[in-house]
């Protein structure tokens, strides 16, 4: 499987502030990756240099195979096969939905068609006529993907695509979307400040932080072996302990696990809330300080002897509440190699 | 939308390299500067237009400032013909040098103190300084004999000038190739230190006389007739001063062919047409100046040429005189 | 600058953050061709002034003569004068007026709010010309009336036509100022016990300061320029002695001089109003309710209303009535309506408006788009070649075009490209504005869509912007119709516009001449004008 988007080393500075640094990222045909780190880390400048809308200072990228941009080279953003969906949908408001996504298609017959097909698509037959100011921002947001989609092009880019949506609409429109591109088979490359949002609805995940890539992977390895601890952090909760490797078990305080890694000695060990199973007793170990109750699940931050916190997530139907006792069983590790917090690996695909 | 855009883009473009085109298009039209107001010429020159059917372009502006744009615009300039006020401005062109010579039997209808030493422009029609005034607040009596006169404190407050003109320009040469620098000088001082009303030309100095604006002012004598011509009957009047002096200057308005003229043969004729009867009897009946050619006179209520005692120059010197009298008004603070 | 004056197109600050953006996105590197329209506009202007003060640069020491001499010194007091008079009296009526019509609760103040500003559509040499035809002995208020005022020439004229003309444009920034303002500080004084009037001087006047200031300077800025007033007056200030060493002399560096001097004179006090300026812009927080109105008694009532009637005759009735006064009189009675000067001033105009229009839009894309400290100074240029003084600008291209352009010299393209070059900036703010209110990213939309730059201009940014290109046009077109110093300096032979025809006319004393085309130019401003004030409601 070729990919449709190769980028090697790139680095863009704005007026002396580093936006990436030798920033690589390889996004395989046909499949949704998601560009993910928190603001600043430079996922949206990435983007930006893909397209076309500025230049690298350095490094190369190439899309399906073909060099758009390196040291000789600059193809400009009309003539690179990249659609861009934006984060305020950017729809021309002085032209009807017809007309929006039309727009990327050459004068033919054909033209009618396509429109009409892209828009069945996303689920809006038939309002050609429409203008976009009388859609919501559901409506709006597919109308954008369905203009980007209507040359074919190799690759679809998407920035922070859900943010300008209201949190009801926002889980169901990330759905639908998803849909729509896994349909149209297409390879798209979506950029978000949201792990939640990135982790359901990529195929693959990129993490950046600082203007370089951390580690690349599918979400669920992502999540279960981030490569170092503040990838896990950023991806989601969990607590750190000291631990040590030997044998295939890790020693920490809180007791033994087995673990698959090629470490040895001394390490850090990362508990997710997931793998700690509660049970009410009320003669246990473990206190309950906290607890937040989010309708199918609830996460309860435990006290335990020794003054150790730990976070817990359990079901909805029995409810921990602060005072409470419990009885908690911890399921799964993760570990890093100890005092890893500022490692660049370049592209970490960790198995 | 886009169409629209284009198309006017397009119209633009049109127009503007249209416009350009138009004006190097000088082949059959005769471009004159004349620095007499288009009030007073213009049908004049209708009727050259119809007689001969040359078409013709007239930029109307001040002699001086023609004079000026003349010697500035050098070779490159369009025009054909000057068609100037006074001498002076005539003059200075004719130093620099842009005139051609002008053929000798036109040169020949005209008395020679009227036309350039070397040939280089030719008067066309005689005008005599004055002094006009309101005649309901001043009486010739009043008057003084001389321009001098005007000097007096008694007259504060009262004159009227229009320092910027060329007749009047040509009018303070004069009286430095007669009297001298220092004497002007003192005469100019002595003007501005009255607080003269400025105008930037004579006719508005005759309107405001006779309006009652201004009690007396230093013009050219046909302003009045003009006035008196449209309105019937005015309460301003002409005086002729009687004693010697620039106040009594007669200068002929005049032309001259620019040598870098496109159009000469038209410019000739053009010429030729001024000095012809029809141009010189529109000049005596609706100019109110005097006739050039002879066999002409001028209108009855004007006294004869004759009779009017003219300062001992010769007009072609005024030339070399004008930026010494631009600079001594321009010193005196009066422009 | 122009013969009357229009509102001051206002340099907008960098712009704050794009909603739905968390910060700026930093601005791209602008294509290379994309300067070109900006430099056709600004080059007609720059290149000849630059001339200008070169020829005067090597003059050395007959220049050092001319700006040394008494004369020159009498010039600078002439004008400080003058000035110094219109501004306090334009501070003093704009500040007046536009308390009584915000800020009491006088019957008819919606209509009084038109009327007050209404001289806006007059040019101020028109103003000019009626006064002096009405006033003197033999004047229409001594023929109607039977008593007479005295001719208003000299400097009482200059005084008079010019606060009338520029008088307005202080009345409505004020205006907008205490509509604007917060009442709760006023509130807070009454509270602690201060009188009305004790209010009104330390609270309201010190928050009226910044925007009262910069109104005040820019009138200032008018009346240094203004060319066709003064001359009709014959009241010597710069502009009609630097058009008189023009005209009347043939050597022309004393001209030069004067009108380099004049230029500095004039960039001091455009300086001066972009650094108070600064201070003004962002101070206006949404005003919760409004302001509280003074009551006014029937005897205030009747004063006040009085107050305006008299001003409504001097500033309105005065000068029209004069023209219409001057319709049927005289030797104008017979003369043919100049036609060819109505399609002179409609065809320069239409040009002009067509041509910056085509200009603003990509470079209104430059400044915006790409902002960088080059297009800063490219913007600020623009706005600086807007407040030179137009007899000035005249005179730098005569002297460029005749020595350099050959047949070029005394065209009409090169007329047109003056216009567009000194008004540009009224478009470029329009257009300006328009554009900032889009995002970015619809054009980025196009792009990655397979549009190219131009097309994307074209297609997507031109149609979203249009209503802010066709304001600023419209506004062009206004202020062009109006124009004289330039229009005199550079028009070809044969080429006539109501303004250079009027202003002739009344220059020779000729008023009934001028009345009928007088009345037509004023007639045909007031449409746009009103189409304007529409809009901006």
């Amino acid at each position: 499987m070729t990919d449709a988007i190769t980028c090697h080393s790139l680095s863009k500075s704005y007026s002396g502030v580093v936006a990436l640094d030798d920033f690589s990222l390889s996004a395989p045909e046909g499949q949704v990756l998601g560009l993910v780190g928190p603001s600043g880390s430079g996922k949206t400048t990435a983007l930006r240099l893909i397209a076309g809308f500025e230049r690298p200072d350095r490094g190369s990228v190439a899309i399906v195979g073909e060099t758009v941009v390196d040291n000789n080279t600059f193809v400009p953003p009309e003539r690179r096969r990249v659609g861009m969906v934006f984060q305020d949908f950017a729809l021309f408001p002085h032209m009807s939905l017809g007309d929006n996504v039309a727009y990327g298609l050459p004068k033919s017959a054909e033209r009618k068609r396509r429109v009409a097909e892209v828009l069945e698509m996303v689920g809006l037959s038939g309002m050609e006529r429409r203008m976009p100011h009388e859609l919501s921002g559901g409506e709006q947001q597919r109308v954008a993907l369905a203009r980007a989609l209507a040359p074919s092009p190799a690759v679809v880019l998407l920035d922070e695509p859900f943010s300008n949506l209201d949190a009801p609409q926002r889980e169901r429109v990330r759905r639908e979307v998803r849909g729509i591109l896994v349909e149209a088979r297409a390879t798209a490359l979506f950029v978000t400040h949201d792990q939640e949002e990135a982790l359901a609805v990529s195929d693959v995940m990129a993490v950046m932080r600082d203007g370089t890539v951390l580690q690349t992977a599918t979400p669920h390895d992502l999540y279960r072996k981030p490569a170092d601890r503040w990838v896990a952090r950023f991806l989601g909760e969990g607590e750190f302990l000291a631990g040590t490797v030997a044998g295939g078990v890790v020693d920490t305080e809180l007791g033994r696990f087995p673990v698959n890694t090629h470490l040895s000695g001394p390490v850090e060990v990362l508990i997710r809330p997931e793998h700690v199973r509660l049970t009410e007793d009320a003669g246990g170990s473990a206190l309950v300080v906290e607890r937040e109750f989010y309708g199918h699940d609830q996460l309860v931050t435990l006290h335990l002897d020794g003054g150790r916190r730990l976070l817990a997530r359990a079901g909805p139907d029995v409810i921990f509440n602060p005072g409470d006792h419990a009885r908690y069983e911890i399921t799964e590790v993760v570990v890093f190699e100890a005092a890893t917090s500022l490692q660049p690996p370049a592209s970490n695909k960790s198995a | 939308m886009p169409r629209l855009r284009v198309t006017l883009a397009l119209l633009v473009a049109l127009a503007l390299v249209g416009s350009a085109c138009g004006d190097d298009d000088g082949s059959a039209t005769l471009t004159i500067y004349s620095g007499r107001s288009e009030d007073l010429v213009a049908s004049l020159i209708d009727q050259f237009e119809a007689e001969t059917g040359i078409a013709v372009e007239v930029r109307y502006a001040s002699s001086t400032d023609l004079a000026a744009t003349l010697r500035e615009e050098g070779s490159n300039s369009p025009a054909d013909v000057f068609f100037a006020q006074d001498p002076a401005s005539l003059g200075a062109v004719a130093e620099s040098g842009l005139f051609r010579a002008l053929p000798a039997d036109l040169l020949a209808l005209v008395p020679a103190q009227f036309s350039d030493r070397e040939g280089r422009w030719i008067g066309v029609s005689g005008r005599s300084r004055v002094v006009v005034y309101d005649s309901n607040r001043v009486s010739p009596e009043d008057l003084p004999v001389s321009v001098d006169g005007f000097t007096d404190p008694a007259w504060r407050g009262r004159i009227a000038i229009a320092p910027s003109n060329g007749s009047f320009l040509a009018f303070v040469a004069a009286m430095i190739l007669e009297r001298g620098e220092d004497a002007t000088r003192d005469w100019l001082e002595g003007i501005a230190a009255n607080a003269p009303q400025t105008f930037s030309g004579n006719s508005p100095i005759v309107a405001a006389a006779n309006d009652g604006t201004v009690e007396v002012g230093l013009v050219n004598h046909y302003y009045l007739l003009q006035l008196r011509a449209e309105l019937g009957e005015v309460t301003a009047a002409n005086h002729f001063l009687t004693s010697a002096g620039p106040g009594s200057l007669v200068m002929p308005a005049g032309v001259g062919i620019l040598a870098t003229a496109d159009n000469g043969e038209e410019a000739e004729r053009f010429v030729e047409f001024l000095l012809s009867r029809t141009a010189q009897e529109y000049f005596v009946t609706e100019t109110f100046e005097y006739p050039v050619i002879t066999g002409i006179s001028p209108d009855p209520s004007l006294p004869p040429l004759s009779s009017l005692t003219q300062p001992d120059i010769d007009l072609s010197d005024l030339a070399a005189a004008l930026d010494r009298a631009t600079d001594l008004v321009a010193e005196a603070g009066l422009l | 600058m122009t013969s009357a004056p229009t509102p001051a197109p206002v340099e907008t600050p960098l712009a704050p953050p794009l909603p739905g953006t968390r910060r700026p996105r930093p601005r791209t590197r602008a294509p290379v061709w994309l300067w070109l329209p900006v430099m056709i506009a600004l080059v007609p202007t720059v290149v000849p002034f630059g001339f200008l003060i070169g020829r005067v640069a090597t003059e050395g020491t007959a220049a050092a003569r001319v700006v040394l001499s008494a004369n020159t010194a009498r010039l600078v007091w002439n004008t400080s004068l003058l000035i110094t008079l219109v501004v306090a009296a334009t501070a003093a009526i704009g500040v007046a007026a536009a308390w009584i019509t915000e800020r009491t609760d006088l019957p008819g103040r919606r209509l009084w709010r038109v009327v007050v500003a209404l001289p806006l559509v007059i040019p101020s040499y028109v103003i000019a010309m009626a006064l002096l035809s009405a006033t003197g002995p033999r004047g229409l208020v001594s023929d109607w009336f039977g008593f007479t005022i005295p001719s208003l020439v000299g400097l009482p004229g200059a005084w008079v036509a010019l606060t009338i003309a520029t008088y307005p444009f202080v009345y409505l920034t004020t205006a907008t100022a205490l509509r604007k303002m917060d009442p709760a500080h006023e509130e807070a004084a009454r509270g602690l016990g201060a009188t009305q009037w004790r209010v009104f001087r330390t609270i309201v006047v010190p928050q009226l300061r910044p925007s009262l200031g910069a109104g005040l300077l820019l009138v200032a800025l008018y009346t240094l320029s203004d060319f066709g007033a003064v001359s009709l007056v014959r009241f010597d200030s710069f502009t009609r002695v630097v058009y008189a060493q023009y005209a009347g002399r043939l050597d022309r560096t004393p001209a030069a001089v004067l009108a380099v001097l004049l230029v500095l004179i004039a960039l001091v006090i455009v300086w001066t109003e972009r650094a108070t300026r600064g201070r003004a812009a962002y101070h206006w927080r949404p005003v919760s309710r409004p302001a509280r109105i003074a009551r006014l008694d029937g005897g205030g009532r009747v004063a006040v209303t009085a107050c305006l009637l008299l001003l409504a005759l001097v500033s309105l009735g005065l000068p029209i009535g004069a023209l219409v006064g001057w319709l049927g009189r005289g030797s104008g009675a017979g003369r043919p309506f100049p036609w060819g000067a109505v399609g002179g001033s409609v065809a320069g105009s239409l040009l002009a408006a067509g041509l910056v229009a085509v200009l603003a839009l990509p470079t209104a894309v430059l400044v915006t788009r790409h902002a960088s400290r080059a297009t800063a100074w490219a913007e600020r240029a623009a706005y600086t070649v807007f407040a030179l003084p137009h007899i000035t600008v005249g005179l730098a291209v005569v002297f460029f075009s005749a020595r350099y352009l050959g047949g070029w010299y005394q065209s009409l393209t090169v007329l047109v490209l003056v216009y567009g070059s000194i008004f540009f900036a009224q478009a470029l703010g329009s257009a300006r504005s328009s554009l900032l209110q889009v995002s970015p990213s619809v054009e980025e939309a196009s792009r990655s869509l397979g549009a190219g730059p131009i097309r994307t201009m074209l297609r997507v940014t031109a149609p979203m912007v249009r209503r802010g290109l066709v304001a600023g046009s419209l506004l062009v077109f206004l202020t062009t119709m109006k124009e004289l110093p330039v229009t005199l300096l550079l028009r070809p032979t044969g080429f006539d516009t109501l303004a250079v025809n009027i202003w002739s006319a009344a220059d020779t004393l000729l008023y009934s001449r001028a009345a009928a085309p007088a009345l037509l130019l004023i007639a045909v401003s007031a449409i746009p004008m009103y189409l304007l004030a529409t809009r901006e409601r």
